[in-house]
């Protein structure tokens, strides 16, 4: 596959001629799994497809990977803790990822559907209800219902409209947490919360190492959803929707229907996430589903790239890493640490974590017109019969 | 033929601005309709009416025998009645092959298209429409990354892949070289024949080519209706809007002016992305 693909533009781009490489490998180990491609139209869907997979995936996948199963033999018992909590507030990342990457709403109020769930745990928790798939399960149903009625208002809005309103809902459900004391605990918060079972005829979790592999694993199964949902026809429709809105709706698509349905998907992955962080602190309070919670966690998903899931949950690991535990030497200062962190991401990595390998030959001037005669024509042609499947199915 | 689009006292005024004012006109059932008009005319605001881009000031639109007036873009565009803008718009982190069947998704009678399997099938059935406007090996490539002119047949694929029974185009022919031109023709002419095509169009030649009504508008206002060799023989056109044959070659050079800024169009376009 190597010797006829590359004689059109080896010298000049090195880069993009080990990309399409690659690309190809991996459009031609998705085949079996993706069924018989039947046209050339669709292989060339696929290509650009693992073209892209490789791009955003793999550098964030492995260091990630690397870094949550290798955990609990790297670190102490605070430093699992830690990593427990930013799998929570990751899953709280992945959601708004999901609305300012791919339905293009930036939002600052996505905490409160997240303080819903957390306390949708608490309070089953408290009542005797300690099966983890059970409370999971309820926390997302009341956090989509809690987006369902407030998405009403909010997706009536577009821009900084709607970054006002998401911070005005996010503010009034802290301020009724505080209020509301029979059944949250008010300011003091929510305690004696016992710990889960994750499944019927498991044992409690007891120890902070159990606690983070039940999370990761549900954080894993929630992204891995999430991923599959977002590769689908669906993150197409929601991508059309923040491109061009007004051209969606000449096209006959009911663009607000599908904002308010992200914006109702994305209450119920914060309530996930707010069932995982009742899990691992035994403790809510209104405090956790404040502004700050909030505000974090939309720079998380700057930091990770706003269009990966993976990169917001990256984000938010870099974000807790940072306040937590690399301030330890430095008693006090956290906030002026992340500052500072904020101030390098956003000048060094315009396009977050995620955007990381495709910076550099995207800002390479004669990119775009390479690519524009390197495909239809001449180097592509040779190689058809190194690639049978591809033929055969076209026929 | 019968009517299937009736405007009766169609007003839009933005602030003290009339753009259309009381517009009585109709399209023909399967007409090659042309709309056209000096600058400020109020074109692309009638088409903006029609499709429901925007809600007019006072008057009525009637589609197919019912009144649409109130009805959104959404609910329009489900009914048939399709557009292209006068700047192409295409959704450009997205690829050509998805944009096309994106566009064709709400008209398609096949159901569950937001599962993977379906909607590529959607996607395949699409390439013909890429293939009438001559991009089909362009089908990979994201949107954003296309020239003008390709940008511009995108748009026209995508207002195709919507089957539509009225379409609505805002100077298709702006921007693209003769050659697109006539491509262009030829997939206009193979549209069905009870396909409703209206134009706004600056370019007299590419009009008298399709249309076989031409409307010409002056200041919101209906100037004159007939056929394309009626309106060019009309007098009071010829001192409204052509003004004398003098102008009219200068018009035709404006349509030359355009077709050189495409040439250098794909460099443009490249380094802008």
């Amino acid at each position: 596959m190597t010797a006829p693909t590359t004689p059109a533009t080896p010298s000049q781009d090195p880069e993009e001629a080990s990309v399409s490489q690659d690309s190809e490998v991996l459009a031609a180990a998705a085949a079996p799994i993706a069924g018989p491609i039947r046209s050339s139209l669709a292989s060339q869907l696929g290509q650009r497809l693992a073209l892209r997979l490789r791009l955003r995936v793999a550098g964030p996948a492995v260091a990630l990977g690397v870094l949550l199963l290798g955990a609990p033999s790297m670190f102490d018992d605070y430093g699992i803790g830690l990593l427990s909590k930013a799998l929570a507030l990751g899953v709280l990342a992945v959601s708004v990822s999901v609305l300012a990457g791919y339905a293009g709403l930036p939002t600052m109020g996505q905490a409160a559907p997240f303080l819903v769930g957390a306390y949708t745990a608490g309070i089953m928790g408290q009542h005797g209800q300690d099966l983890g798939v059970v409370q999971l399960l309820c926390g997302t149903a009341t956090g989509a219902g809690f987006a369902a009625v407030t998405g009403l208002v909010a997706t009536r809005t577009r821009g900084v409209a709607f970054l006002m309103t998401t911070l005005a809902i996010g503010e009034l459900a802290v301020a009724v947490a505080g209020r509301w004391h029979s059944l949250t605990g008010g300011t003091d918060g929510m305690y004696g919360i016992p710990p889960v079972r994750p499944l019927p005829g498991t044992t409690q979790l007891d120890t902070d190492g159990a606690v983070y592999w039940y999370v990761l694993g549900a954080c894993a199964a929630v992204v891995a959803l999430v991923w599959r949902v977002l590769r689908s026809p669906v993150g197409k429709l929601l991508l059309a929707g923040r491109d061009h809105e007004a051209r969606m709706r000449s096209a006959g698509h009911p663009v607000a229907v599908h904002r308010w349905l992200a914006y109702v998907a994305a209450g119920a992955l914060a309530g996930f996430g707010g069932v995982l962080m009742c899990t691992v602190n035994a403790y809510v309070s209104p405090a956790d589903g404040g502004f700050a919670t909030s505000a974090l966690v939309l720079l998380a998903v700057v930091l990770g790239g706003a269009t990966s899931p993976l990169g917001a949950l990256f984000g938010a690991g870099l974000i807790v890493a940072t306040r937590d535990w690399l301030s330890g030497p430095f008693p006090g200062h956290g906030p002026l640490l992340l500052g500072l962190m904020f101030i390098v991401a956003v000048y060094a990595l315009p396009d977050g974590i995620a955007g990381l390998r495709i910076r550099v030959p995207r800002r390479w001037p004669g990119r775009q017109r390479l690519a524009r005669f390197r495909r239809p024509q001449g180097p592509r042609r040779p190689d058809q019969p190194e690639r049978p499947e591809r033929r055969a199915g076209s026929a | 033929m019968t009517d299937v689009i009736e405007l009766s006292g169609l007003t839009k005024a933005f602030g003290a601005t009339v753009a259309v004012a009381g517009l009585d006109l109709a399209f023909a059932a399967g007409a090659r309709h042309a709309v056209i008009g000096p600058n400020g005319a109020g074109k692309t605001t009638l088409l903006h009416l029609i499709s429901g881009e925007l809600r007019p000031t006072s008057g009525r639109i009637r589609y197919d025998g019912r009144d649409v007036t109130r009805g959104s873009r959404v609910k329009r565009s489900r009914l048939g009645i399709a557009r292209t803008f006068q700047q192409p718009t295409v959704w450009s982190s997205l690829s050509v092959a998805d944009n096309v069947a994106l566009a064709a998704w709400p008209h398609t009678p096949a159901r569950g298209t937001w599962l993977r399997s379906r909607y590529r099938s959607l996607a395949e059935d699409c390439g013909r429409h890429l293939e009438t406007v001559g991009i089909a090996t362009l089908a990979g490539r994201p949107a954003g990354a296309l020239s003008h002119g390709e940008r511009r047949m995108l748009d026209i694929a995508m207002a195709l892949a919507a089957e539509p029974r009225v379409l609505l185009l805002d100077e298709p022919a702006a921007g693209l070289t003769e050659h697109g031109v006539e491509r262009l023709l030829t997939a206009l002419r193979a549209l069905p024949p009870e396909v409703t095509v209206v134009v706004v169009e600056h370019d007299f030649a590419f009009v008298s080519a399709l249309a076989d009504t031409v409307t010409v508008l002056h200041d919101g206002r209906l100037l004159a209706t007939g056929t394309p060799a009626q309106i060019t023989a009309d007098a009071a056109v010829r001192a409204a809007y052509l003004g004398d044959l003098d102008e009219l070659g200068d018009l035709d050079e404006l349509g030359d002016l355009d077709r050189v800024g495409e040439a250098g169009g794909p460099h443009v376009a490249g380094e802008a992305v």
